[in-house]
């Protein structure tokens, strides 16, 4: 009997597969239909000499996958299956590791648009308590001004944080029948206070940060909406025009200010002789797409025209970005990282495959007075790099000096991956695997002459993240992964959650307080609240489209590039693999857009017990015995 | 009769100075929720905080003694109340506490107490 490990380094998790052979007896079987009959998993006995699996691990990736570092996992996730099988490191005869690292991906967002506000114009923002009601519009005047000030105009009060609400209220009271005030900007969050205290009423905007910056003297409106409408007058260019008594031309020059203030629920808008809001494309750069012909395009076009044009240079060599500029940048970013992972000099790294998504982020608008933010148009940009294949012998060459076991490189990762997923119950040849990990989507047929056909692609998981990362405007990476792994739900009440798919959920113990009234995650170890002010439905669409946009996209990428005929319908079978094959909702969104083209798509079951995981691991241990 | 107005109810130990809960009150106030005082001979802040819960209609009740401000709903126990904090730690505590139980109310976030 012979022990063997076959041991598949990913991105993320490094993961073992435990199998006893019967030396010698082994039939000439194809190993995949070898495979499929055996697909039962029972490890009892097995006349035929096929591989019997004992144990299986799986463990995080140490280090970046490719690299020396990935020993330290290997290590780990061996012992975790050793012991669970109750051998030793000895009683090892050899262990079979992945081809790994065919491919590296990268990804990196690139903003192409931007609202600057000169001369502080407007203030937009929520508040959760501004005061008063309604549009007052006067000339700005600081509140220590204001008894001196001459009765004849309205004005529009400012107070920074020195002045209390009492204060406040009282000094209005006291100029009332003098002076006409029609509105106040304060800096504390005083503004239904101050409200509740003047005998006359007037629309408040509370919490404006940078308050010094609010020009004084000049002519502005303030508008406070209802509790749960939004601003009407201020949002609208002719509002604003009526307001201030535009001509045409100044009308159509507020349009800007008048659409970044859009869905709030208070603003105000200040009339300064230069004072301007902009909207401007950021000049990102151009790519160039270098295939049989070559092609520039300009990355602030957009996603779909970067996809359209990466598509009429025939099979993708390399990708540069325009020296000086900011995809100039982010590709030599890219270039430098991956050369220093697979020790290569960075001229020589070559792209050859690159995703370009549009996005949306959230971003502090330059020259706001209250934090405010607008969303920008983005491209997020995912790459990938062919990496050296003597990497892996490298790490071989370690291991074996280490444990003292014969390492080897087996065959190419997805060609693995193809012949565990073929363990899985119902499948058999023609099938094609979809494997959706954290750097690449990779794709492997396997039709019925036994000769394997794969891809790998840029964009996968950790695509996903940045996308819901910047699109929800999340400072932590972990909140964004959290948010793309785990259900979402509302804490209702001190004893109650709402789950996503509306249904309830009660508790014995009251929640605690972090968590009271947010949407939280729900974490296998616990609720983690979310430090976001979208609902919930908001942040449930922003996490499926991000999914939809790489996952799926990247799975009829795939496919229709493995495809006999190009064309995804020719594909009868797919077997999802890998971790992202464990999401709650990825193998849906992958299953119903390929229902669209009539193909079955489904989740692994590797050898009928592991789920869409250890399918690689498998595949090394049946490859080698398809190899005798 | 006016206690029947729904409110949060404050139930203030009759040793502790008026003038010392007043950013407790405007926090409950800027968040727009009525608040109605009642002093009492009672010290605990935890039985003054239990008992205005259960007289409150929107079943939240502050209480303040002992140099503390608790604060709790009708639902929880006497002595597990759901929110405490030390009376006049500063300006900006006391105004959150009273932010936060017109926040249960509003069933909206909570800001953090222990935050400076």
């Amino acid at each position: 009997m012979a022990l063997i490990a076959g041991i598949d380094i990913g991105n993320a998790t490094t993961e073992v597969a435990l199998a006893e052979l019967s030396a010698g007896a082994t039939p000439a079987l194809a190993a995949g239909a070898a495979a499929a009959h055996n697909s039962g998993g029972a490890p009892a006995h097995n006349s035929g000499g096929a591989p019997v699996f004992i144990a299986s691990s799986i463990v995080p990736t140490t280090g970046i996958k490719g690299t020396s570092q990935n020993t330290q996992g290997v290590f780990q996730a061996l012992t975790e299956a050793l012991d669970a099988a109750g051998r030793s490191l000895a009683d090892l005869d050899l262990i079979r590791i992945n081809e790994a690292a065919p491919v590296i991906g990268d990804v990196a967002m690139e903003t192409i648009s931007e609202t600057i506000i000169t001369e502080s114009t407007m203030i937009g923002h929520n508040p959760t308590t501004p005061g008063g009601l309604g549009i007052g519009v006067g000339s700005t005047i600081r509140i220590a001004d204001l008894e001196r000030a001459v009765p004849g105009t309205p004005y529009i009060v400012v107070a920074d944080h020195e002045y209390t609400f009492e204060d406040v209220a009282a000094r209005i009271n006291a100029v009332e029948g003098r002076l006409h005030v029609t509105g106040a900007i304060l800096q504390r969050d005083d503004g239904v206070l101050v409200h509740n205290r003047l005998r006359r009423k007037i629309p408040i905007v509370d919490e404006v940060s940078l308050i010094e910056k609010v020009p004084i003297g000049m002519l502005a409106a303030i508008e406070v909406a209802e509790v749960g409408r939004i601003i009407e007058t201020l949002a609208n260019p002719y509002g604003i025009a009526t307001l201030f008594g535009l001509t045409p031309d100044e009308t159509a020059s507020v349009v800007p200010m008048a659409r970044s203030l859009v869905g709030n629920r208070s603003a105000v808008v200040i009339k300064t002789p230069k004072g301007d809001v902009t909207e401007r494309r950021i000049p990102a750069g151009q790519l160039q797409f270098i295939g049989d012909r070559t092609t520039d395009v300009d990355v602030d076009r957009g996603a779909e025209e970067i996809m359209r044009a990466a598509a009429t240079v025939g099979p993708l060599r390399n990708v540069r970005g325009e020296p000086g500029t900011n995809v100039g940048g982010m590709m030599e970013k890219v270039r430098v990282v991956m050369g220093q992972l697979t020790d290569r000099d960075p001229a020589g790294i070559e792209i050859t495959d690159l995703l370009a998504v549009d996005t949306q982020v959230p971003q502090k608008v330059t020259g706001g007075l209250a934090g405010e933010f607008s969303l920008e148009a983005a491209v997020g940009i995912a790459v990938m790099v062919k990496a050296d294949r003597l990497q892996m012998q490298r790490i071989a060459h370690d291991m074996t000096a280490q444990f003292g076991i014969p390492v080897e490189v087996g065959g190419v990762e997805a060609d693995m991956a193809v012949r565990g997923a073929l363990t899985t119950p119902g499948s058999s040849v023609p099938v094609a695997i979809l494997d959706i990990g954290a750097g690449s989507t990779d794709a492997c047929v396997l039709r019925a002459d036994g000769v394997p056909r794969s891809i790998h692609l840029a964009g996968a998981g950790n695509m996903v993240t940045l996308l819901i990362q910047s699109e929800l405007g999340l400072e932590s990476q972990e909140d964004a992964e959290n948010v793309k792994r785990y259900p979402l739900a509302r804490v209702e009440t001190l004893f109650n959650i709402r789950h996503e798919d509306g249904t309830v959920q009660f508790f014995d113990d009251p929640l605690p307080p972090q968590v009271f009234a947010r949407t939280v995650v729900l974490h296998p170890e616990g609720m983690i609240p979310l430090p976001l002010r979208q609902p919930l439905e908001v942040i449930r669409q922003v996490r499926i489209r991000a999914k939809e946009r790489v996952f799926v996209t990247n799975a009829l990428r795939a496919l229709s590039r493995v495809s006999p005929t190009s064309n995804v319908r020719d594909i009868a079978h797919v077997v999802l693999v890998g971790g992202s094959a464990l999401d709650f909702e990825i193998p849906q969104l992958v299953t119903k857009a390929l229902g669209e083209y009539r193909v079955v798509a489904g989740r692994a079951n590797v050898r009928g017990t592991e789920g869409p995981r250890n399918a690689v691991a498998t595949g090394l241990v049946l490859a080698w015995e398809a190899q005798r | 009769m006016i206690t029947e107005r729904p409110s949060i109810r404050l139930r203030l130990n009759e040793r502790v100075d008026e003038t010392r809960i007043a950013e407790v009150l405007y926090g409950v106030e800027e968040e727009g929720v009525p608040v109605e005082l009642t002093r009492h001979a009672e010290l605990n802040p935890l039985v003054l905080a239990h008992e205005a819960s259960l007289e409150s209609r929107l079943g939240i009740g502050i209480g303040i003694g002992l140099d503390f401000v608790v604060i709790t709903t009708e639902k929880l126990p006497t002595d597990r109340p759901y929110l405490a904090t030390i009376l006049n730690r500063s300006v900006s505590t006391d105004r959150r506490a009273g932010t936060n139980a017109a926040r249960l109310v509003k069933r909206m976030p909570l800001s953090d107490l222990d935050a400076e």
